[in-house]
């Protein structure tokens, strides 16, 4: 039962990191002095929220998934499955979604450097940089909790008897 | 001296490092798939945090040479150098960070997607 309610936690905390990303895409359309502060938090809340997900989508990868899911998916005769209609669901899409999501993690990470480092609210240049990257963890973050529906329901056909 | 060359040196080491990750996540995701000893290797390095997970030790790989990299594209000379031999600034480095997220997204995509779909 824990490691359900872990994938549960991790889906909420990419939504989070979803709608954190959205918040701080807005901040930084208007950015001026008065939300510099905003700017800086919505990015420390993006990070937390992007790194809690990876931790506990990561501990049910590791945990859950390998042993139990991934056989259900591609079939596993010790396990007594055949196999699931949606096969791809682990070879495309759970092999893409575990290794984009390391590029999520640096990309927020560089984000909240650049939310530190730089003049955004002067400098258009590291602003607009900041806007694009946020919207790449937004549209990635919203990719990324598809490939999760789609691999969920990889499983739920799998344990459909043949 | 130039505009470019009053960049932050650490956005610089760490928007570069960024770039250079994206490509080597790629490339370890492909080493692992189609070098068995490389996916060994990962197992080994997640097995120093005691979890013998191929997955884990690509994570620490990255992360770890995130920050190895981000400091050493930061320190002065390094970035100087390049900054000026290849006139970086914000917008470039974004393209640059932009052409290898595309290059190491389709690479993984691509890889899986054949793998998948075309056999």
């Amino acid at each position: 039962m824990a490691n359900e309610i872990i994938m549960l936690i991790h889906a909420t905390m990419g939504s989070g990191a979803i709608l954190a990303s959205t918040w701080l895409l807005i901040e930084l359309f208007h950015a001026k002095d008065s939300n510099i502060q905003r700017i800086k938090i919505a990015s420390i809340i993006t990070n937390v929220f992007v790194w809690l997900s990876y931790i506990l989508g990561g501990w049910y990868y590791v945990y859950e998934y390998s042993t139990v899911d991934k056989y259900i998916i591609k079939g596993s005769t010790e396990l007594g499955f055949t196999g699931s209609l949606w096969e791809f669901a682990h070879g495309f899409f759970t092999e893409s979604k575990e290794h984009f999501f390391f590029l999520g993690i640096v990309i927020a990470l560089y984000v909240l450097l650049l939310a530190y480092r730089t003049s955004f609210v002067t400098d258009k240049k590291s602003r607009q940089t900041m806007m694009v990257l946020v919207a790449i963890l937004l549209v990635g973050g919203l990719v990324l909790e598809g490939f999760g529906a789609i691999m969920a329901m990889g499983v739920r056909l799998g344990m459909v008897p043949g | 001296m130039s505009e470019t060359v009053n960049m932050d040196k650490m956005n610089f080491g760490f928007g570069i490092s960024l770039a250079i990750i994206a490509i080597v996540n790629a490339l370890l995701t492909l080493g692992k798939e189609l070098v068995p000893g490389i996916k060994d290797m990962a197992t080994t390095v997640g097995s120093l945090i005691g979890i013998n997970h191929h997955w884990v030790g690509h994570g620490i790989i990255i992360l770890l040479l995130f920050v190895i990299l981000g400091f050493v594209f930061s320190q002065a000379t390094i970035s100087n150098f390049f900054i000026e031999k290849f006139g970086f600034d914000q917008i470039r480095l974004l393209i640059f960070i932009m052409i290898c997220t595309i290059i190491g997204i389709g690479l993984i995509g691509g890889y899986f997607f054949m793998h998948t779909f075309i056999g």
